[in-house]
């Protein structure tokens, strides 16, 4: 065992000596998710409308547009407002100028303009935009008629207001199921959390492969099997290696996720579970990489490509309630699909250890085929000239 | 400058680069491969160009005055194509949930007359749970139908309570009327440019802009290679300018740059029926992203002190640009975020395609193509400015 234990720590020390993998093991992840997160709060929305302007009838369409659910944001001018709608930063732009304000104080017709982006979204918008300047269009209209008969402006205004509540109203009910409620009760940052970590610790452990191609470039591993070890021992201490590294930047992303952006990653015991039988995946398939290749160029690049592909197949890139059927079918390949269905059990609907066994039993199943398929390869691939 | 000496160095790499499978891995493979995936997922969830046809089902009961405009009101919107039919409220839910209509909107019985009295009635508008834009945009214009009939109820209702007899009230009420008919309030639309690509299209701008990075290093890193393996000093040795080795070196991952860009853009267009325009305009940008591209991974080369380390400084740096760029979704709102990434070499190589793809020409491309000279500039100075690591 300790010389299982040897071989696993010279891995583990090789890994932490090179101070670049700090960065795409610690920083890389937690940037991402930043990311993810700050897009997230950007388009939970009905639409998204920027507005130009600063003066009252500006700031009471703002109010007026919130009211009917639409996300408002404020640009510095013209050309800012219409950059972002090309952009398709904004569905659509109000430009409520100086003229516009003076005339509207003034009483006078008032004509605002709106730029609509070309996709759909921005259609829609234009309608809600219509919508919201008719309200302000009819509230002021209110008053008017009210002053026309020889109420004082305050008088009409207090008249108004004290019937605010009065007249008819609309109300949506919605029918049949909501993607909207799968996710609902999930923080800003947790579904990107759940994704990330699947993505990067087997995206690390496939990039880990070449340290392997490199033990047996330099002749270490043929040493390793030639020494008083049998070949087991050898293979389970490289697996025991990788298998920490994976755990360990598992581990950071889920406090680090969970201290700095208060991710809710649910029953401590049942993530735990989980992530500990999908590091036992990554390890093997490094341990399989790294004995199926013989460049370490190779095996980088190959490492890369495989693990985005997996990644955005396993639902770490879009959640797998998105995906078309056909899609889902190629999907429970990979051990991030299950990875994933076993977050979402805990995060979503509060599952415990027992809830995300069949999760779990599917992961350690692929460890099953894949380590010993792996480590087949490596005892043949020591007799490999590379 | 010793251009046959220069022509040498170059052709010799390259051949090597393209017997090198890690080239075409990263600069064509993984991209495609990549594309390949994010086009089956993503395909359809994009943005849409244009709204779909609709079909609304109305309950208005019986004649009701004050109700039985809407449906005219529903029928009259172009975008989305409104096409308006009766339904019985109690059918009403169960018709939308088993798609015989897309939306209900249900007025209760007696509405009118409740609100002329100054009564609340409420008026239900069914939808699927997850509503697209269409059901958006019918739900907009029932709040807007529903505003104009609460201005009059709501202006009955505050001149009765400010002690105005009954004919003063009718005569509010039709002044309101008759403004809501030609509103004070109105919006004129203008246009503005599109730089948005669909979302085929996207998907292989942001991974050949991603890609680009690792595809361009392998050129200008081999200089450092080549110092590492003790064959910079035999470089050096030669009847040759010392500028032309790095002068062949950065030729290599331009050359390289562009290829790869070129193959990936044709891939996309041809497997993938993305659009990006006219010839000239792209290969403009393309030139002038490579170009921007290289001088920032020339700069790391300065920097690093082995191999090892440019590639790894070229694949973080190629990463953070990339993800800000919006390589892999982008980044959406009006905040610092969005104006950090507008800066970033990928980003404006993206929105530099969107520009092009609308029919935009070189003339309309200067916002990116400032973007790659600022980076080529700040590169320069920092390359002139760092000392180099050669002979440490």
């Amino acid at each position: 065992m300790g010389q299982v234990l040897t071989i696993a720590r010279t891995a583990l020390h090789r890994f932490a000596r090179d101070r670049s993998n700090w960065f795409f093991v610690l920083v890389l992840p937690l940037f991402l998710i930043v990311l993810i997160g700050l897009q997230f709060s950007d388009t939970a929305s009905s639409g998204r409308v920027t507005i130009v302007g600063e003066g009252a009838l500006a700031q009471d369409l703002a109010d007026s547009l919130e009211d009917l659910d639409l996300s408002v944001t404020t640009a510095d001018d013209a050309e800012a407002a219409q950059t972002v709608v090309a952009r398709g930063r904004a569905d659509a732009a109000v430009i409520v100028d100086a003229s516009a304000e003076a005339s509207w104080a003034a009483g006078d017709a008032t004509s605002v303009e709106v730029l609509p982006g070309s996709a759909a979204a921005g259609q829609a918008s234009l309608q809600a935009i219509e919508t919201g300047l008719g309200s302000l269009a009819d509230a002021r209209l209110q008053q008017q008629a009210l002053v026309g008969v020889g109420l004082a402006a305050d008088a009409a205004r207090d008249a108004l207001a004290d019937v605010d509540d009065a007249g008819p109203t609309v109300s949506v009910t919605t029918v049949g199921d909501s993607l909207g409620e799968e996710f609902a009760g999930l923080g800003r940052f947790d579904l990107g959390a759940a994704g990330q970590l699947s993505l990067f610790v087997f995206l690390t452990s496939l990039s880990g492969a070449g340290f392997l191609i490199d033990s047996r470039r330099l002749g270490v591993t043929a040493r390793e099997l030639a020494s008083p070890m049998t070949a087991n021992q050898v293979i389970v201490g490289e697996v025991l290696g990788r298998f920490g590294i994976a755990l360990g930047q598992g581990a950071y992303i889920v406090v680090g996720t969970a201290v700095l952006f208060d991710v809710d990653w649910g029953d401590p015991l049942a993530t735990a579970l989980v992530l500990t039988a999908f590091c036992g995946v990554s390890a093997a398939a490094a341990i399989l990489f790294g004995a199926m290749l013989d460049s370490p160029n190779v095996a980088s690049g190959v490492g890369v490509g495989v693990g985005l592909v997996l990644a955005a197949l396993g639902g770490s890139m879009l959640p797998l309630e998105l995906f078309p059927d056909s899609l889902l079918v190629v999907s429970r390949a990979t051990p991030h699909h299950w990875a994933y269905q076993a977050y979402a059990e805990i995060q979503r609907r509060g599952g415990a250890v027992v809830d995300v066994l069949p999760q779990v039993g599917v992961l350690v199943a692929m460890i099953a085929v894949l380590l010993p398929l792996g480590a087949w390869l490596l005892k043949r691939s020591t007799q490999r000239a590379l | 400058m010793d251009l046959s000496a220069i022509w040498t160095m170059t052709s010799s790499d390259l051949r090597q680069r393209l017997r090198d499978k890690s080239v075409f891995i990263f600069g064509l493979a993984v991209p495609l491969a990549l594309i390949t995936v994010f086009n089956f997922l993503f395909a359809g969830i994009g943005d849409a160009e244009s709204m779909g046809p609709i079909t609304v089902g109305v309950a208005i009961p019986d004649g009701d005055q004050v109700a039985d405009g809407l449906p005219g009101v529903l029928d009259g919107v172009d975008n989305p194509d409104i096409s308006v039919q009766d339904v019985v409220p109690t059918d009403a839910e169960a018709a939308v949930e088993d798609d015989s209509i897309d939306v209900a909107v249900v007025v209760p019985d007696g509405f009118g007359a409740t609100v002329l009295t100054g009564g609340q009635a409420d008026v239900e508008v069914i939808v699927p749970a997850d509503e697209g834009l269409e059901e958006q945009v019918v739900t907009a214009i029932v709040l807007g139908y529903v505003d104009r009939v609460t201005a009059l109820s709501t202006v009955a209702s505050a001149a009765s309570s400010a002690g105005f007899d009954e004919a003063a009230v009718q005569q509010v009420v039709a002044t309101v009327r008759q403004g809501t008919q030609s509103p004070g309030l109105t919006s004129v639309v203008g246009e503005t440019s599109d730089e948005q690509l669909g979302v085929e299209a996207y998907l292989v701008a942001g991974q050949t802009a991603l890609f680009m990075f690792f595809t361009i290093g392998f050129g200008v890193i081999s200089y450092v290679e080549e110092r590492e393996n003790g064959t910079l000093p035999r470089l050096q040795s030669m009847p040759i300018r010392p500028g032309s080795i790095i002068v062949a070196k950065t030729l290599v991952s331009f050359v390289l740059g562009v290829a790869s860009t070129t193959v990936l853009l044709t891939a996309g267009s041809m497997l993938f029926g993305a659009s990006f325009g006219r010839v000239g305009p792209i290969a403009v940008l393309v030139v002038a992203t490579v170009v921007a591209v290289t001088s920032l991974v020339l700069l790391v080369t300065k920097v690093a002190r082995t191999s090892e380390q440019a590639q790894i400084a070229n694949t973080i740096i190629g990463l953070v640009l990339g993800m800000l760029g919006g390589a892999f979704f982008p980044v959406t709102g009006s905040g610092w975020l969005a104006r950090l990434a507008d800066l970033t070499p990928p980003a404006a190589f993206i929105r530099g395609l969107g520009i092009t793809s609308g029919g935009g020409g070189v003339t309309d491309l200067g916002g990116p193509l400032l973007v790659m000279a600022g980076f080529l500039l700040v590169a320069i100075v920092a390359f002139v400015a760092i000392p180099s690591r050669e002979g440490q």
